[in-house]
């Protein structure tokens, strides 16, 4: 059962799960969701062992994570990382994230990587002048680098910091892709990986929005609304929940056999009182987009992408359109009124399509299980993520800019 | 193209729009990648993407370069050039930025990278 769950990613070329069982992974957070954020991925991607020292964890990210993962084993302290003698915390730990806002745990933390030889991953979210973003850094004795000053917090001690629930997940994500390659003996990111844009303010609008797939980038988007505060989505998926979708599909830990639109829609109306709506169907050219203000593309084939990218044209809807694998991911942006290309126009997917001689676009329906394509939760969630920072920049008169996130370089996006 | 002083070409004097065009055609997420130089007055009004053909299909290159322009054209297969994510449907000059080297030598860059679109995401 448990393979059978991993199987997306144990398709993955030099893919080694064992070190994940065996590892412990040490955390240190805040009072707020980052850590939470990490652990409920960490649990989907098959990490058994992790020691979270925070003042406070999400309670249902953490019973999601439990259920999503049998072995999973958390020991949770309660309390702020202020003194060297909590170090004893960590004994046996292969590596420690660090996602805490005060700059003495960041300190103390840089200092026990240097003096342990133990990897330390830092990453968190900022706020300074009119911009806001997120960072994430590996340190390893050796790389005692100058960006080394920009991960240490100005506040030395706990206190209000900025957080942002939808540049957690990315945060969340792109850390435990350093966490993986760290434990599989992979390379890290050499560089210093920052996001960056202007300040953005809640909206005051309720839009009506279509979120099509409700898979791993349907459920990741689906969070991401909640946290904005949108109330009002439709899910749109013909598809039912299947063990394998189980290493990336945290919300689904309990529906195998049910539908993905309708349990994604049921469990974020219970998580965050929303009022979510779900579609058992397929999207085609007869769907009627008329009634949505934007539209999320979350689907898992090209020749769909085409039809939402026309639909959209012609409909003059915004599209946010999202498409991953296991280590890449791309998040294209089509606004009506700048008559810029479609998402199908500027990825040049009629001639993918085309050279697949395909007759119909609707392609034949397989199970996933039978669908060898190898997938895991962080590009996933990261990619969801930049989609729905994408929409709020839209939302705020910004202009979002297309992302192309590659796991294996340095910069990632 | 290191420690260099960026803005776009389009709104640099005229005198400096006579300066040669690095143009870099990077594999995906590549740090480096091809570099083409256009000198002045053979590259203006020309198409991008014309550009970048005429580039690629130069034969003379080095082992490394050969096999940069192969990491290339197989991104390409099933892929898109795109400049800083966006479509390459113009002349050079839309796209390129003015830079200087540490030496103070003022050029032109444009990067371009060869991205296949991923296709998951359930």
């Amino acid at each position: 059962m448990r393979m059978k769950r991993l199987d997306r990613q144990l398709r993955i070329e030099g893919w080694n799960q064992d070190t994940l069982d065996n590892a412990k992974v040490g955390v240190v957070g805040d009072a707020d969701l980052l850590a939470s954020h990490y652990l409920l991925s960490a649990s989907a991607l098959g990490i058994n062992r992790l020691i979270v020292l925070a003042p406070s964890l999400n309670k249902t990210f953490v019973d999601i994570a439990k259920k999503l993962n049998s072995r999973f084993n958390l020991t949770h302290i309660e309390g702020f990382y202020t003194h060297p003698v909590l170090d004893e915390i960590f004994n046996g730990c292969n590596l420690i994230a660090d996602l805490s806002h005060y700059g003495l745990a960041n300190k103390l933390l840089l200092q026990k990587g240097y003096r342990e030889k133990i990897p330390i991953i830092r990453g968190f979210c900022f706020e300074q002048y009119d911009e806001q973003g997120f960072k994430v850094f590996t340190y390893v004795r050796g790389r005692e680098y100058q960006e080394l000053e920009q991960l240490v917090f100005p506040n030395s001690l706990p206190d209000d910091h900025f957080d942002d629930g939808v540049l957690d997940t990315v945060i969340a994500g792109i850390v435990l892709e350093e966490t993986k390659n760290i434990l599989m003996g992979q390379e890290v990111s050499e560089d210093l990986i920052l996001y960056t844009r202007k300040k953005t303010a809640a909206s005051k609008n309720q839009p009506s929005t279509l979120v099509i797939g409700s898979g791993a980038l349907g459920i990741f988007v689906g969070l991401g609304l909640a946290y904005l505060g949108f109330r009002h989505s439709t899910f749109m998926d013909p598809d039912i929940v299947e063990e394998t979708n189980l290493n990336r599909q945290v919300f689904f830990y309990d529906a195998v056999g049910n539908g993905k639109a309708e349990t994604l829609s049921r469990r974020l109306n219970h998580l965050f009182r929303m009022d979510n709506n779900a579609l058992m169907t397929y999207f085609d050219r007869e769907t009627d987009i008329a009634p949505y203000d934007i539209v999320f593309d979350c689907v898992d084939n090209f020749e769909t992408r085409i039809v939402l990218s026309e639909k959209c044209k012609a409909h003059g809807k915004t599209l946010i359109s999202g498409g991953t694998s296991a280590d890449a991911g791309q998040v294209v942006i089509y606004t009506p009124g700048k008559n810029g290309p479609t998402p199908a126009e500027l990825l040049g997917l009629y001639d993918i399509v085309g050279k697949r001689k395909v007759d119909s676009f609707r392609r034949e329906r397989v199970s996933c299980s039978y669908q060898p394509d190898p997938s895991v939760i962080m590009t996933n969630q990261i990619v969801a993520g930049f989609m729905v920072d994408a929409y709020r920049m839209f939302l705020n008169g910004q202009e979002p800019v297309n992302v192309f996130y590659d796991a294996t370089s340095n910069k990632r996006i | 193209m290191i420690d260099v002083e960026r803005k776009k070409a389009l709104q640099t004097d005229e005198d400096e729009k006579l300066l040669p065009l690095v143009l870099e055609i990077m594999p995906g997420h590549a740090a480096e990648g091809l570099i083409d130089i256009y000198e002045p007055g053979s590259y203006e009004g020309k198409s991008l993407r014309k550009l970048c053909d005429r580039t690629l299909s130069k034969k003379k290159w080095s082992i490394e370069e050969q096999l940069i322009v192969e990491d290339v054209i197989r991104q390409r297969e099933g892929g898109n050039l795109l400049c800083r994510g966006q479509e390459i449907d113009g002349t050079a000059l839309e796209y390129a930025e003015a830079e200087q080297t540490e030496a103070g030598e003022k050029y032109l860059y444009v990067p371009i990278r060869a991205i296949k679109p991923q296709e998951g995401g359930m």
